[in-house]
């Protein structure tokens, strides 16, 4: 089953992913407090906008959790802890060096698309555990969107596992180092992928489960430590998917002079500060609107590109 | 070791608010979404301090208290402008903030609660008004899992006959008067299906019995309408954009207002959230009417004065029927001022 680097010791494997899920999470917290404050007008320094994030969690883990009317309290417990593993599973799969990945197994993006569809359940149930409207109202609107962004996913990642002739993450990353990076021979797939991103991370303009409007949504009703752990878990999300991104279009970890987790490192930053400025500067879609759009506009693309990548793999 | 570490990093954190809004705080709402030293929260859960501005409708005060309690203890609590509303809320000993400057209390009051201070205790009654009649262990009351009025709150129920044969419930809901999204002192009512509304009326509160605490407009007729606008945007989910916004609006110095307009106006901004959305009868979506203010605060920081139309807010209930509820709260939030304006009509008190 394996195709690359081989398995990870699990003790190896827990310290890897929850290292890089941390750090991950933290790098786009710290991201999202120095574009936001740049966007706002008042432009923080590298070391406030550093230093936000670690404040940020201090004051959610000081603060009390509080408990609504009747929850069901092992879902609400539960959720984060699912959505963060799912972001590991996801994590896991993913070349973190040119020789290293926790399990680069072959069947690599069929685990990845497994965790993402797995999202749903978790966000689902942050919004419907509390038993309270509003995070219900959340939840709902995040099963609405679901299906609209999560197939756009696969044929992205199929169309990229075309030129690798593998659906190891391990090859597809491989597959660029002999030749051109995706993001160049598959221009539509990075832009696709990046809506699959915002969309399973609820990020910004596809922020549809934990909106303002909603007074938060899901998370209308937690307070302090399950805050955090669910804040870092959404984050950790989105690191997973820079990371992915990184690997799937920018080759990941392969590039000259600095060491293979360095290039994944600086890749990534990129992505997700690209991500993080899009949260702050485009609306949130109207879920309507973005619903249809993916149906007519988005999925026909991806089948698009997908048939290029196939015919362009068989020339 | 931790507990002390704990409360250092978290007093460098912005201090998030939870303001509960009368009518006529704009002053005190724009500077504090302005201020990078506080962070307006969504939701009361998310707060350490619940600030009270503005005209208070006396009919609000169980809303209030309700919101005082939802707020996490240990809870701060402070009021701006005038010492009436602590007396009209029995809050005991807590600050009055100037509607000037009003953040280095909050900053004081955070640290304080941070530092082991008891805060605000609870309001409401430790048990629910209204006895417990729901069924099983997840009982909501009526049949099987669904219906009934478990603490009085009436739960979603299948009609007899569904579209489609498919059971399809409706839940009655009524959200405000201080859900941030809405206008001040008014409440939505709804039937909700799923997300979507079958039922709808926006409800002012009774301003008959009068008003408590005092009004602090912005004194600028621009920043009302850069006010509303950054109102809008938070609600949008671009909270910087929402802080750029208030900062001009403290101070809408022409080159400020331009690059504010310009970035607004860009096609993938805030307009993603807002074309389109809450067409009224007059052919007006939630786009044209924050452009319609952007254009206002333009001519009224160049010394023209033409004011905005009222709406009434029970003629909404219809134009919003079949939205989704965020679309509903969108569409309210870009009639702020409007409504706002037509609520405090009988006190002779603008936004």
């Amino acid at each position: 089953m394996i195709e690359v680097a081989g398995a990870a010791h699990p003790l190896v494997a827990a310290v890897v992913v929850s290292a890089v899920l941390g750090v991950g999470a933290y790098a786009v917290a710290a991201l999202e407090t120095g574009i936001g404050a740049r966007v706002a007008g008042h432009p923080l320094g590298v070391t406030a906008s550093l230093r936000a994030p670690l404040a940020q969690a201090a004051l959610l883990l000081a603060r009390p959790a509080v408990v609504t009317e009747r929850p069901d309290g092992p879902l609400w417990v539960l959720a984060p802890a699912l959505y963060a593993a799912l972001a590991a599973t996801a994590l896991s799969v993913l070349p973190l060096a040119t020789d290293f990945a926790v399990a680069d197994v072959r069947t690599g993006i069929v685990v990845f698309g497994s965790a993402e569809v797995l999202a749903m359940v978790a966000v689902y149930l942050h919004g419907w555990a509390p038993n309270s409207p509003l995070p219900l109202v959340g939840a709902y609107r995040f099963i609405a969107s679901g299906c609209s962004f999560l197939l756009l996913s696969m044929f992205v990642l199929i169309a990229a596992a075309l030129p690798a002739e593998s659906m190891s993450f391990g090859r597809i990353m491989a597959s660029q180092q002999e030749g051109l990076w995706n993001v160049l021979r598959q221009p539509l797939g990075l832009p696709l992928f990046a809506v699959v991103a915002l969309g399973v991370s609820f990020f910004g303009p596809l922020d549809f489960s934990d909106g303002h409007e909603l007074a938060g949504g899901t998370a209308a009703e937690v307070s302090g430590p399950p805050a955090l752990a669910w804040g870092w878990a959404r984050r950790a999300m989105l690191a997973t998917y820079a990371i992915a991104s990184a690997v799937v279009f920018l080759a990941g970890p392969s590039g000259p002079w600095l060491p293979g987790p360095l290039w994944l490192a600086l890749k990534a930053l990129a992505i997700a500060a690209a991500l993080v400025w899009l949260r702050h500067t485009v609306g949130r879609v109207q879920i309507d609107r973005f619903v249809l759009v993916a149906w007519t506009v988005l999925l026909p693309l991806a089948f698009l590109h997908l048939a290029i990548a196939g015919v362009v793999t068989l020339a | 070791m931790l507990t002390d570490l704990l409360p250092r990093l978290a007093r460098h954190a912005p201090v998030p608010v939870c303001l509960a809004r009368g009518l006529a705080a704009t002053g005190v709402t724009t500077r504090l979404r302005a201020d990078p030293d506080v962070r307006l929260v969504a939701s009361p859960r998310q707060a350490t301090v619940l600030v009270i501005a503005g005209a208070v409708p006396r009919a609000a005060r169980d809303a209030v208290l309700r919101v005082h309690d939802q707020v996490p203890a240990p809870r701060g609590v402070a009021v701006v402008g005038d010492q009436s509303l602590v007396e009209w809320l029995d809050l005991g000993d807590v600050p009055v903030l100037p509607a000037d400057d009003p953040v280095p209390g909050l900053r004081r009051l955070h640290e304080q609660l941070l530092a082991g201070a008891g805060g605000s205790p609870s309001r409401g009654p430790a048990d629910n008004p209204v006895e417990w009649s729901g069924v099983g262990p997840h009982g909501q009351g009526g049949e099987g899992m669904m219906g009934g009025k478990p603490y009085g709150r009436p739960m979603a129920m299948p009609p007899q006959e569904g579209r489609d044969g498919l059971a399809l419930d409706r839940l009655p809901l009524v959200f405000g008067p201080f859900l941030p999204a809405l206008p001040a002192a008014v409440q939505l009512e709804v039937g909700l299906q799923g997300d979507v509304l079958e039922e709808v009326r926006v409800v002012p509160l009774d301003l008959d019995a009068g008003v408590v605490g005092s009004s602090r407009p912005l004194s600028s007729a621009a920043g009302r309408y850069l006010a509303a606008v950054a109102e809008l945007c938070a609600v949008a989910g671009l909270d910087a954009l929402a802080c750029r916004a208030a900062r001009v609006a403290l101070d809408p110095a022409p080159e400020a207002l331009a690059d504010l307009r310009r970035r607004l106006r860009r096609r993938g901004g805030l307009r993603q959230a807002t074309d389109g959305v809450g067409r009224l009868p007059d052919g007006r979506d939630a786009t044209d009417r924050w452009h319609r203010w952007l254009d206002l605060a333009a001519a009224a920081a160049a010394g023209e004065h033409a004011g905005h139309d009222r709406v009434d807010p029970r003629e909404l209930g219809p134009a919003l029927v079949g939205l989704e509820l965020g679309h509903a709260l969108v569409t309210l939030s870009s009639l702020r001022l409007e409504l706002e304006d037509a609520v405090a009509a009988p006190l002779g008190a603008g936004a």
